[in-house]
């Protein structure tokens, strides 16, 4: 019995969706779902493709792409810093953390109003939603990275006499990474969560806004158009901070 | 002659000094006194030479290593290496914890490669030299293997490698032997003397097997039950090389035999520390 040699995981994953597809057609088509709520597949990738030509569309995307980068960019960034910090020291990180942790368990996205009245109606006020929602999970997963470094590897630097910066570097970083760009996923997640929401309620910007209008108007396949490009969108961050992590994490 | 190599180091100069040293772990509150773990160590330890510790378990022996490594402070008493205060980990020393100690997330060639790496060892010289000493301790194949998938025994091998190729001038190793079975136990301590022999390296190595500790050093310390004080310390006079043949000897019996007895009441006391905790903690 010779084992045969695996087929590669995008292979894989490509088999998947498009199993899922299909079957998503052939339950439309039998009548299983009701067309006028989910798009057929079949008309949808072609609606994306004209879509993805179309200024005005691309115009949206962009828009969407440009505050979730940026709210993710703070996000990870501060996130990361401050919880670097609030391991550091210890009487921080005890007063602190559990403010923070209750604060991630309260609905931040009701807060939007204030951020309207600081930003008025801008990808500002979005990206400052985002980024707020954002940063609480990275600054509390990463605290929790640095706190769970196994004091072994920290006396195997001491030991080694490693300066500041090459402990951080070549033990802490690695160490924790794992956590930390758990931490970065899920803050990832919410800042899409919270940058589309905010385009949908207030009607600013974005796919956001496009999906709000698409559906007012009962526009499905532009609708789905949308919403697959904020799951792509999606795709592409973390697929992103997944190769950051391989590359710290040497 | 070989005799008389063991002549020399046993005359040479005292490389690291213990005077008076103890050390308690602070409490958890600040009027709590916490563990007293060392009391009153006294060791002289010459160039080249090769000094075991033994004791019952939690007698403080990772403790002493930590001091001498220079890795805790506010310890009582003097710790010096060629009459310098140890204050900070000294550059001579190389150290191997008691724990996994390997990097996760690199292989086992590359956790090896990493104090080369921060010497600025050239890539191409580090390779060679990491992959010589991994065959050495018989981890040929496995290079490329990470700890995840390695046995705990591997990954002992792989720390021990990491810091011995780096050929430090002073060893400390806290029972780098311990997750190993006694054949790789015995070829690896043939490995270890040979090296530090070739490398004249002076080595204060943990053990809590007699038979080890005899067999590779030239002088085994015992530690009493918590607080660790010095029990009595034995001079091991066979001559080098030595092979496990010296296992057989009468000679070898009667040391393992005065080591036990002194050990047997230590490790009988500190077994009785522990269950008196436990039922004070009961009741
Ligand atoms: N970080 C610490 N904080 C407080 N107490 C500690 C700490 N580490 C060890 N101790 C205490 O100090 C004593 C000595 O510990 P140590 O680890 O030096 O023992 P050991 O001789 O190495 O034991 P073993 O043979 O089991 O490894 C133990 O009783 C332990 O309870
Ligand atoms: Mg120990």
């Amino acid at each position: 019995m010779k084992r045969r040699k695996a087929p590669p995981l995008y292979l894989a994953r490509l088999l998947l969706v498009l199993t899922l597809l299909i079957l998503l057609e052939l339950a439309i088509r039998i009548g299983l779902i009701n067309r006028f709520f989910v798009v057929l597949p079949s008309e949808l990738i072609p609606q994306v493709l004209r879509d993805l030509v179309d200024r005005e569309f691309l115009t949206l995307v962009g828009i969407t792409f440009y505050e979730t980068a940026a709210a993710f960019l703070f996000a990870s960034v501060v996130g990361v810093g401050i919880g670097y910090l609030l391991w550091r020291s210890r009487r921080l990180g005890v007063a602190y953390e559990p403010l923070i942790a209750g604060l991630f368990a309260s609905p931040i996205i009701l807060l939007y109003p204030i951020f309207l009245v600081i930003f008025g109606r801008t990808p500002l006020a979005i990206i400052a939603q985002g980024a707020i929602f954002g940063v609480l999970p990275v600054i509390l997963f990463t605290r929790q990275a640095f706190a769970g470094v196994s004091p072994t590897l920290l006396k195997v630097a001491a030991s080694m006499n490693l300066s500041t910066r090459d402990r951080f570097r070549y033990i802490l970083l690695p160490a924790a990474a794992p956590t930390i760009f758990t931490g970065l996923r899920l803050g990832l997640t919410y800042i899409l969560i919270g940058v589309v929401a905010m385009e949908y309620i207030v009607q600013i910007g974005g796919l956001g806004k496009l999906v709000a209008e698409t559906s007012l108007r009962l526009s499905t396949d532009e609708l789905y158009s949308g919403i697959t490009l904020v799951v792509a969108i999606s795709v592409l961050f973390i697929y992103l901070t997944q190769r950051v992590e391989n590359a710290v994490r040497r | 002659m070989q005799s008389g190599a063991a002549q020399t180091t046993a005359e040479g100069k005292t490389l690291l000094k213990i005077q008076d040293l103890s050390f308690r772990y602070p409490g958890e509150s600040a009027d709590e006194l916490g563990i007293l773990a060392l009391e009153g160590i006294e060791v002289d330890v010459r160039e080249g030479e090769f000094v075991s510790i033994v004791g019952p378990s939690g007698c403080g022996k990772s403790t002493l290593l930590s001091v001498v490594g220079g890795l805790v402070s506010g310890f009582e008493g003097s710790v010096s290496i060629r009459g310098e205060e140890v204050r900070k980990p000294h550059p001579d020393i190389g150290v191997v914890f008691q724990e996994d100690s390997t990097f996760p997330w690199r292989n086992a060639l590359r956790n090896v490669e990493f104090g080369l790496e921060l010497r600025g060892v050239p890539k191409e010289e580090r390779r060679r030299r990491a992959q010589e000493i991994l065959r050495l301790f018989g981890l040929e194949g496995f290079e490329q293997r990470f700890p995840g998938h390695l046995s705990g025994g591997m990954k002992q091998r792989v720390a021990i490698a990491r810091t011995l190729v780096l050929e430090p001038e002073i060893l400390l190793m806290d029972e780098p032997f311990g997750a190993l079975d006694e054949q790789t136990r015995i070829i690896l301590g043939e490995e270890l003397l040979r090296i530090q022999q070739e490398l004249r390296q002076t080595v204060l190595f943990i053990t809590h097997n007699i038979q080890e500790s005899i067999m590779l050093s030239d002088r085994v310390v015992i530690l009493s039950a918590r607080p660790g004080r010095i029990k009595a310390v034995m001079d091991v006079d066979f001559p080098r090389p030595r092979d496990s043949t010296l296992i057989s000897s009468t000679h070898f019996a009667e040391l393992v035999g005065k080591i036990w007895a002194v050990l047997r009441d230590e490790s009988l006391k500190a077994f009785g520390q522990d269950s008196q905790k436990k039922e004070a903690n009961n009741a």
